[in-house]
C-alpha cells in the first residue's frame, strides 16, 4: 500500500535526519568532517540498549546513554580536532583511526552481532492501516524527529547562541573580532552534535540492530543527507533526510534492482543542480 | 708466501666456505619427513570476521592440544595469517604461508569469496586446503577438503522436510543479495520446487540493508517465510517481521551460522520455532559430542558453535591424514591420505566423496527454549549425507 511505502520511507528519513543533523552542525559550524560520526549512532544504540537491560528506563538510559556519547565527542574535540584546524586530511586520517579504534573496542565488549531491543512501553505493537500494519514505535519516531528538529531550529534560528553559530558559519573572523570564544562555540557545537548522534542511536535501537562495525555505513548515508540538503542547514537536513529515506523505501520497493543506487543517483542529481545543497550555504571564511 | 699464491688461496677457501654454506642453506629448506608438520591458518582477524575467527582457530587448537601437538612423533605448528575479509590479502596471506613460512597445509578463510582466492593461488602450488565450513558450488579440484560441502547442500534437506513433515506448499524467499547467500537458497529452493513447492516471491536486499521494512512490507501471501541473512543483519529482519505483525512461519534455510547469542536474540525477538539446516549445535544429544561440548565450555568458558566444530573437524582430518602417510607430507601423499580419511567427530563420522566433498551427518534444527535458554535443537537427523 503507498501510504505504507510513504510511513516506511518517513519513518526512515527521521532516523536519518537524527544521525545526520550532527554531523551537519559540525561540519558547517567548524568545517570539521569528522568520519567518526555513526560511530555516535553505534555507541548511543549499543549504550541504551545496555542499561534498559539492566533495568534502567527506557528513556532515562537514552538520554543518559545519549550524554555519555556528547561527553566523548568533548574530549575528542577539545583533545583531538579543535588541534586539527584547517588541516582535513589530518581530520579525516583522525576520525578514521577512530573508527577502528572504537570499533574494535565496542565489538569487544558487545560483540560483533546485531543487537536491538524492545520499544518502551505503550509504544509496542502495530496499528492497522487498511489490510496492512504499521508498528506504532516508527510513528513515535517522527514524533520524536519532528521535536529534535523543532528543538535544533528554535537553538539555531531563535536564540543569541544560535545566531552567534550562524554568525561564525557565514563569516568566522568578523565573528571572532566581535569578541565572541568561538573555540568555545565549535565545542558547544561539537558536544550538541555528539549527543544527537547517541540520541539518534537509542531511538533507532528498537527498529534497527546495531553492530560495531556499522559506522561507514552511517557516515555514508549521513553525507549522502546533508550533500542532498546543504550543510548547516537544520530545515535542509530535515528535507534532505525525508526524501531520501522515502526515494531508499520506494526504490527498494518498486525499483529493487536499483536499490543500491537510488539514493546515489539522487545525491548526484543535486551535485549537479545545486552543489551546496537544496538549503545549503556556502562555507565560512577563515 | 708470496703474495699471489696467498691471494689464490684465500680466494679457494672462500669459495668453498661459500658452496658449503649454500648447501647448508638449501639443505635448511623444509622436509617433509621430519621437522615440525605446519598448518597455515588464513582468516578475518581484523574486520567484521575477527569474532568467528577466533572461534575457529580455538577449535583447531582443542583438537591440536589433544594430540599433545605431536604427529607421528613430528611437532604441529599452527601459522596464521590475517585475511581482513579481503580476497587479494587472503591471496597474499596464502602465498606468504606456503613460500615462507612453508607450511604444508592450509585452513582457508571463513568467507568463501576470499578463500575461492586463496584456492586460485594454490592450485599453483599443490597445497592442499581443508575447509571449516562450506565451500562455493564452483570451488572443486583435488586440493580443497570441504567436510560440509557447498553452501548450495547446507540447506538441500530443508526443501523436502518443509513440505512432507511441514507441509508448507508456498514459501516467500527473502536472502541477501551476494553469492553465498544465493548458494544457501538456491540448495533450498531446488529441492523445495522438486517436491511440488511454489516459491511465490523472491526479495534479494542488499548487504548492509539496515532497514527491511520496504520489503517486508511487501511480502506476499504465503505458507512460510525461507530466508537467510548474515548474523549480523538477522536480528534485524526478526523484529521487524514482528512488528509488521507477520506470522508465516520462518524458515531460516541454513541455520547452522547462527552463534548462541545470535540465537538468543532471535529467540528473544519472536524467532521462536524458527527452523534450519544446520551440520553441528551444542544441543545435539550425543555421549560424543556432550564430552566435546564440556571438554570447549572448560577449556574456552562456553559452548563451541558450528565454528569451533568446524575448526576442531579440520583439524582432526588432518592429524588422520598425518598419521595414515605415517608423518610424510608431501603434497601429493597427503593428499591422497586425505582423501581416505574417516573421521569419528562429536557428531559422528565425517568421510570424503571422491570429489573432496564431505559426508557427514546434518540435522534440521529449531530455535527453541532448553532450561531457559534459546538453543538450535535438532528435531530430525539425517545420518551420513553425500554434501553436494
Amino acid at each position: 500500500m503507498l501510504l505504507i511505502d510513504l510511513l516506511n520511507g518517513v519513518s526512515f528519513g527521521m532516523i536519518l535526519f537524527l544521525i545526520a543533523s550532527g554531523l551537519s552542525l559540525t561540519f558547517g559550524v567548524m568545517g570539521v568532517l569528522n568520519l567518526s560520526h555513526g560511530l555516535f549512532y553505534i555507541l548511543g544504540a549499543l549504550l541504551s540498549l545496555e542499561l534498559v537491560q539492566r533495568g534502567v528506563n527506557f528513556w532515562v538510559g537514552g538520554v543518559a546513554a545519549a550524554a555519555f556519547v556528547g561527553l566523548l565527542g568533548l574530549l575528542i574535540e577539545r583533545g583531538f580536532l579543535s588541534r586539527l584546524h584547517n588541516r582535513l586530511n589530518e581530520q579525516v586520517l583522525l576520525s578514521i583511526g577512530f573508527v577502528y579504534i572504537f570499533s574494535n573496542l565496542m565489538a569487544w565488549i558487545w560483540g560483533p552481532s546485531g543487537r536491538l531491543g524492545p520499544a518502551p512501553a505503550g509504544l509496542g505493537g502495530s496499528v492497522h492501516i487498511g489490510m496492512d500494519s504499521f508498528p506504532i514505535y516508527r510513528l513515535a519516531i517522527l514524533a520524536i524527529g519532528g521535536a529534535v528538529a523543532a528543538g535544533l531550529w528554535l537553538v539555531t534560528q531563535r536564540t543569541r547562541a544560535g545566531a552567534i553559530v550562524r554568525a561564525g558559519m557565514d563569516d568566522r573572523d568578523i565573528t571572532r573580532a566581535l569578541g565572541v570564544n568561538y573555540g568555545l562555540v565549535c565545542s558547544a557545537v561539537f558536544v550538541l552534535g555528539s549527543f544527537v548522534g547517541g540520541f539518534a542511536g537509542f531511538v533507532g535501537s528498537p527498529v534497527m540492530a546495531t553492530n560495531p562495525g556499522m559506522g561507514f555505513e552511517l557516515l555514508l548515508l549521513s553525507l549522502i543527507v546533508i550533500v542532498v540538503g546543504g550543510v548547516g542547514s537544520v530545515t535542509g537536513t530535515l528535507l534532505g533526510s525525508l526524501l531520501i529515506g522515502c526515494i531508499d523505501s520506494f526504490g527498494r520497493a518498486y525499483f529493487p534492482n536499483l536499490a543500491y543506487f537510488t539514493i546515489y543517483l539522487a545525491m548526484i542529481v543535486v551535485l549537479l543542480v545545486k552543489p551546496t545543497g537544496l538549503f545549503g550555504r556556502a562555507r565560512a571564511r577563515t | 708466501m708470496p703474495k699471489f699464491k696467498h691471494r689464490a688461496l684465500v680466494s679457494v677457501v672462500a669459495t668453498i666456505l661459500t658452496v658449503f654454506v649454500a648447501v647448508i642453506v638449501a639443505g635448511c629448506g623444509s622436509s617433509t619427513t621430519s621437522g615440525p608438520i605446519k598448518i597455515g591458518v588464513i582468516l578475518p582477524y581484523s574486520g567484521d570476521g575477527q569474532y568467528y575467527s577466533k572461534m575457529i582457530e580455538n577449535g583447531v587448537r582443542a583438537k591440536l592440544d589433544e594430540v599433545s601437538n605431536k604427529i607421528q612423533g613430528r611437532d604441529v605448528q599452527l601459522v596464521t595469517a590475517d585475511s581482513a575479509g579481503d580476497p587479494a590479502k587472503g591471496a597474499e596471506a596464502a602465498k606468504k604461508l606456503v613460500e615462507v613460512d612453508k607450511v604444508d597445509v592450509v585452513l582457508p578463510d571463513l568467507f568463501s569469496n576470499v578463500s575461492l582466492a586463496i584456492q586460485d593461488y594454490l592450485a599453483t602450488t599443490g597445497t592442499p586446503m581443508v575447509l571449516t565450513s562450506q565451500s562455493l558450488p564452483f570451488m572443486k579440484g583435488d586440493l580443497a577438503f570441504a567436510p560440509y560441502g557447498t553452501t548450495g547442500s547446507s540447506s538441500t534437506l530443508m526443501g523436502p522436510y518443509v513440505v512432507d513433515n511441514l507441509g508448507y506448499k508456498t514459501v516467500s524467499e527473502m536472502f541477501d543479495d551476494y553469492a553465498g547467500a544465493e548458494g544457501y537458497m538456491k540448495g533450498f529452493t531446488d529441492t523445495y520446487t522438486a517436491k511440488g513447492g511454489s516459491v511465490v516471491q523472491t526479495q534479494k536486499p542488499p548487504l548492509g540493508t539496515i532497514d527491511y521494512a520496504p520489503y517486508i512490507s511487501k511480502i506476499q501471501q504465503a505458507d512460510a517465510m525461507a530466508i537467510w541473512f548474515i548474523p549480523p543483519e538477522a536480528p534485524t529482519f526478526f523484529k521487524q517481521y514482528k512488528d509488521y505483525g507477520k506470522t508465516a512461519p520462518v524458515i531460516y534455510v541454513y541455520i547452522g551460522t547462527l552463534v548462541d547469542r545470535d540465537v538468543a536474540q532471535i529467540g528473544d525477538l519472536g524467532g521462536e520455532g524458527t527452523i534450519g539446516q544446520g551440520y553441528y549445535s551444542s544441543a545435539i544429544d550425543t555421549p560424543s559430542n556432550k564430552a566435546f561440548v564440556d571438554m570447549m565450555t572448560t577449556k574456552y568458558g562456553g559452548p563451541p558453535t558450528s565454528y569451533e566444530f568446524g575448526g576442531y573437524v579440520a583439524a582432526s582430518i588432518i592429524v588422520q591424514g598425518v598419521t595414515a602417510t605415517k608423518g610424510d607430507t608431501e603434497h601429493a601423499t597427503l593428499i591422497a591420505a586425505l582423501k581416505n580419511v574417516s573421521v569419528d567427530s562429536p557428531t559422528g563420522k565425517i568421510s570424503f566423496a571422491g570429489n573432496g566433498l564431505g559426508i557427514c551427518n546434518q540435522y534440521i534444527l529449531k530455535v527453541a527454549q532448553v532450561n531457559g535458554t534459546y538453543v538450535l535443537q535438532p528435531v530430525e537427523t539425517f545420518e551420513q549425507v553425500k554434501n553436494q
